[in-house]
């Protein structure tokens, strides 16, 4: 499209003539010493969040119980901490991993579940929250920003699907902190290419600009319309659309990241991140193993693990782990041993919201530290419980948002991300 | 009086109405209940009662606590309301109310602490107006309120204006360009009214409304696997067509029994299932409040409410009238769909028929959520009237008799605020569900009014919508002239709200200004039909889907499309490549000035002014290929935010 080139080349250009380009070592991220050369002291705070969509099992993952295990555990780089045998390069980076063993969550329906762990409260009907993504996007994304400030990858479902994809919504934050799908890692953001006929979208793009003009019709619905169509223009024009070409990544890094659509999900949330997208999700699908999840665990594991240890090397490489937090999460963990048969009642069948496990790593998060425990069957949190919002609270404090912070609905009701009683996991940090 | 029947009367009898500009003394509900909802009712209200003090309520205020009344008409100095929050002793949190709130409530109590006037319950006897009438009735309330707040109104729509707005409000999709040709090029003095009478003629009319209406409760539902609303919506349109009464309607859908093939409105009680879409008395309960009483009940579910009167013995003497439907699962040993009442039902061969109910009762669940999990609570009318019902029939018709009596004027009240917002993006009461003491509707009078007219025209839908479009404020342009743009000329009708179109009307409105009968991705005729496969959704219901925003149904003024949509419906070449439109342009326009006026015509239903035709002909002139260059011409329209819009 000569628009998008045309428009390249120009902004090209000028970053180079401010210096900035010349300087990047591949050409396109602004690297650290540009942003202290604008006077930025810290490089500003982003979250990659692995969402697990269905249940993750702790039991076939980062919590292997006592009584009953279906796998071996293994030593990891922190004395006395042990993990499934599944994640061996994860094991070795335990030391970067802060894993917290006492979520106690109370929900196990899915869709609902989801929507809390999102958003910190179950979904009552009447009024609607938004989710972390919305949240950071709001806090932490430069108004002005030229790529999305919330990315939704779909990473594709592996397993038993458990409900619609999870979405989330901005609610009392407004449209603009919704979240920009991608929903194939290799293909990036659907309808970027002009269908118009000829090569003059610019001389169309203006006309419509001219046709809107200062509009006699001044609403918070026109105006909406005409910043999502400032943004759109914005986005086709963007140079830092490069991001979502995997292609431009040397091949040693894509084989480490792997084939697998979440591998390809992972090194594009990494090139996100590095062009200063504050919050990419990454969902997926498939965890529901309501069949016994020893076998789809050791299965997924095998291009989990890489992928993951990948992201965290590669974001240390760039000076990116200190500032960008790795979530590992899901709506639910599974059951723990209830009885030797029976539908939903043997090791990680069932739902199970009551003692779960999800980790953090990255951005200032104590790695090497283990929160809470749980008793020999893994079914009983017998130490230091994280219910949805004080987890949501934890991860607000690494990134430095304010979660108390005061917005105002539409009603003039004023609304707060988490409660009063969220209190950040003080010895995460 | 009862308790239960005062919070009901409270809500029901809407404050008389005071001339716009008579001095307002102040009263309870208007000035001093929102002081005391933002500092007092916390701890004096609804969830906790310190000291035994209730203040939601004047009789309750006049009562007191354990201190003794709070309030002594007439002596603010012997009140301890005033006394409490003059020393700022009260609230005992850092949410100290303002001097300019303490000096109002002073003023209250020194005026003799009254309340708002009350209008009479009476039933409404008087005979149908002419919609003319009814129009001007709206026109002088509201011109009078705008002359009192010193605010301008716009001025009158032209005629494209108003046609595309008329098209889309009453039948959903925007004229195709011969229609608006023929209208724009009439003389005819009346033929806005004709237009009017002519779109409520047409089948579209009841399409679009019973789409509209079944989405306010598909769109809500908690149902995770909702049925497709289809058919409910074909329902809905043959009632409407048909001519039926609001009332009447309204309470085949409440009373609706037997499987959905023959009752397909049915639907509704799934709708207002829970997750599984198991019938649920309590969701059935807070939504019927919400949507036909315009109340939120639903906080009562658990609790009494916090900041309004309701009890929450009120929201379940509510919930006791579904409390034997359920879904029906099978009948004859077949599958099927449907609703039936338990108590109702044949006994299985072989078993015991159940001992026959003797009271229409339905008990708190005991599941910890709830205060006063078990409690038996029987059905009761929420305002206090006596229930005169036989608990071995189905418990739902005896209260959508009471619902939709013509005594009932809440249901007339909340309907109406519905309606109206229809069409003005915004209620008289807003939110729409959320009627009360509290929130005082911007125009009662006109409220009233118009309600009493639904009443007296036996709940005629087209009677009223007749009545609305005829006005000059609903005839207002969109267009703001200096004082209109504001939030508080909004809510004053200075001048009409742009509505962003429903993703459905979004669509309807692409394949009218494409001039093509469906945009869909065609299937791969290679591929072979699976007979067993349901068949695959409608090209419109897959647009639906994608430009769906959340909680649109309620919030016509708010755009809740973001980027994605932005760039779907530029860059998609399923709306970008001109259709049918910019083929017929090309094959008939003699100049890039007749082309243009006829491309404008097709999408906006207008035609361009002159500054519009050069700039878009010059355009047009500079292409060498004239079919794209139509098609980047539509391409500009559609994309505008003119065409997002019911301006």
């Amino acid at each position: 499209m000569a628009l998008r080139d045309a428009v390249l080349r120009r902004e090209f250009l000028t970053l180079t003539a401010a210096g900035v380009v010349g300087t990047s070592s591949s050409g396109w991220v602004l690297p650290r010493a540009a942003y202290a050369a604008e006077g930025k002291a810290e490089r500003p705070r982003a979250c990659i969040m692995l969402h697990m969509q269905g249940g993750v099992s702790q039991h076939h993952t980062f919590t292997v119980p006592e009584y009953k295990a279906e796998n071996q555990q293994i030593d990891t780089a922190v004395a006395g901490v042990k993990v499934c045998e599944y994640f061996p390069k994860l094991a070795a980076r335990t030391g970067d991993i802060c894993l917290i063993r006492g979520m106690s969550t109370g929900n196990s329906v899915h869709e609902r579940a989801r929507v809390l762990m999102h958003t910190g409260y179950n979904p009552n009907g009447t009024v609607q929250y938004p989710s972390l993504g919305n949240v950071a996007a709001c806090e932490l994304g430069p108004a002005d920003a030229e790529l999305p400030n919330f990315v939704s990858v779909y990473a594709g479902s592996d397993g038993l699907g458990s409900g619609p994809l999870h979405r989330s919504v901005p609610a009392y934050l407004g449209p603009k902190f919704a979240p920009v799908p991608v929903n194939d890692p290799a293909k990036g953001i659907e309808n970027l290419k002009t269908a118009l006929a000829g090569d003059d979208f610019d001389a169309a793009a203006q006309l419509l600009t001219d046709f809107e003009g200062g509009s006699a019709r001044p609403s918070p619905a026109t105006a909406a319309h005409l910043a999502n169509y400032k943004k759109a223009l914005q986005l086709l024009r963007s140079d830092k659309m490069k991001a979502f070409d995997l292609g431009a990544e040397p091949l040693r890094t894509r084989d480490a990241y792997g084939k697998s659509q979440f591998g390809k999900s992972l090194l594009l949330a990494r090139r996100l991140v590095e062009v200063g997208v504050p919050f990419v999700e990454v969902t997926l699908d498939g965890w529901d193993d309501h069949g016994g999840a020893a076998k789809s665990i050791k299965r997924r594991a095998e291009y989990l693990d890489p992928a993951i240890a990948q992201l965290i090397d590669d974001l240390k490489v760039r000076g990116l782990f200190d500032s960008t937090l790795i979530v590992f999460m899901s709506e639910f963990g599974r059951t723990p041993q209830l009885a030797d048969s029976g539908y939903n009642q043997t090791l990680g069948a069932g739902h199970y919201a009551k003692a779960w496990t999800t980790w953090l790593a990255g951005c200032g998060v104590r790695g090497g530290t283990v929160i809470g425990k749980v008793d020999a069957k893994g079914g009983e949190v017998t130490d230091r419980p994280v219910n949805a919002q004080d987890f949501l609270a934890t991860v607000c404090r690494a990134l430095k948002i304010d979660f108390r912070k005061e917005y105002t609905s539409k009603e003039g009701r004023p609304m707060t991300f988490l409660g009063p009683k969220a209190e950040p996991v003080k010895e995460a940090f | 009086m009862t308790r239960r029947s005062r919070a009901l009367l409270a809500l029901l009898l809407v404050p008389a109405l005071a001339a716009a500009d008579a001095p307002k003394a102040p009263t309870f509900e208007r000035d001093v209940l929102p002081v005391l909802n933002a500092h007092c009712l916390q701890c004096h209200g609804g969830v906790h009662q310190k000291n035994g003090l209730d203040l939601r309520t004047l009789p309750a205020v006049l009562k007191g606590g354990k201190g003794g009344p709070a309030v002594v008409p007439g002596t603010p100095a012997e009140s301890l309301l005033w006394q409490k929050l003059e020393a700022d002793q009260m609230p005992k949190t850092d949410n100290k109310v303002s001097d300019a709130n303490k000096k109002l409530v002073r003023e209250w109590i020194a005026a003799g602490a009254k309340g708002a006037e009350r209008a009479s319950g009476a039933t409404v006897t008087r005979a149908a107006k002419k919609p003319a009438e009814v129009a001007r009735v709206i026109d002088t309330e509201i011109d009078s309120r705008l002359r009192a707040a010193k605010v301008p109104a716009s001025p009158k729509a032209d005629d494209g204006e108003f046609l595309r707005r008329a098209y889309l409000d009453i039948v959903g999709k925007p004229p195709a360009a011969p229609q608006a040709a023929a209208f724009l090029d009439s003389t005819a003095p009346d033929k806005r009214a004709k237009l009017i009478d002519a779109l409520l003629g047409s089948e579209d009319y009841g399409r679009h409304f019973g789409e509209r209406w079944v989405n306010v409760f598909y769109l809500t539902t908690v149902n995770q696997r909702p049925l497709p609303p289809e058919p409910f919506k074909e329902w809905y349109a043959k009632q409407l067509n048909a001519g039926r009464g609001w009332d009447a309607i309204t309470r085949d859908v409440l009373t609706a029994t037997g499987p959905l093939s023959e009752s397909p409105q049915g639907a509704f009680f799934y709708y207002n299932g829970d997750m599984n879409a198991q019938f649920a008395p309590k969701i059935l309960a807070g939504n019927v409040g919400q949507v036909y009483l315009g109340v939120q009940l639903q906080c009562a579910e658990c609790h009494d409410h916090p900041f309004s009167a309701w009890k929450q013995t009120d929201f379940w003497n509510l919930a006791a009238f579904f409390g034997q439907s359920a879904r029906m699962e099978t009948v004859e040993n077949k599958n099927t769909m449907g609703v039936k009442e338990r108590h109702l039902e044949e006994p299985k061969p072989g078993k015991k028929p159940p001992a026959p109910l003797k009271e229409i009762a339905i008990s708190i669940p005991n599941d910890g959520e709830a205060r006063n999990g078990g409690k038996k609570v029987p059905a009761g009318l929420l305002d206090g009237s006596k229930l005169v019902a036989d608990p071995t029939k189905s418990h739902r018709p005896p209260f959508a008799d009471w619902l939709t009596a013509r005594e009932n004027r809440q249901f007339a009240r909340a309907s109406v605020n519905r309606f109206w917002a229809h069409y003005f993006g915004r209620g008289f009461v807003n939110p729409l569900n959320d009627f009360g003491d509290h929130n005082a509707p911007s125009h009662p009078a006109l409220l009233d009014e118009l309600a009493d007219e639904f009443v007296a025209s036996g709940f005629d839908l087209r009677h009223l919508v007749r009545c609305i479009t005829l006005s000059d404020a609903y005839q207002r342009t969109s267009k703001a002239v200096p004082g209109t743009a504001k939030p508080e000329a909004d809510a004053l009708f200075a001048r009409m709200a742009p509505k962003v179109l429903t993703p459905e009307q979004l669509y309807d409105a692409l394949c009218v200004a494409l001039e093509l009968p469906e945009i869909g991705t065609p299937t791969d005729p290679k591929k072979k039909p699976n007979p067993k496969a349901p068949p695959p959704p409608s090209a419109r219901s897959v647009f639906v889907a994608f430009f769906r925003g959340p909680g649109e149904a309620d919030e016509p003024t708010e755009l809740k499309l973001g980027v994605p949509h932005a760039l779907k419906l530029m860059n998609d070449p399923l709306f970008n490549t001109g259709g049918k439109v910019a083929e017929r342009v090309a094959a008939s326009a003699k100049s890039p000035a007749e082309a243009v006026d006829a491309l404008f015509l097709a999408v906006l239903a207008r035609r361009p002014t002159v500054a519009e035709r050069d700039k878009f002909a010059a355009f047009v002139g500079k292409q060498s290929v004239p079919r794209d260059a139509y098609a980047r011409v539509v391409w500009v329209l559609l994309n505008s935010s003119e065409f997002m819009m019911a301006n």
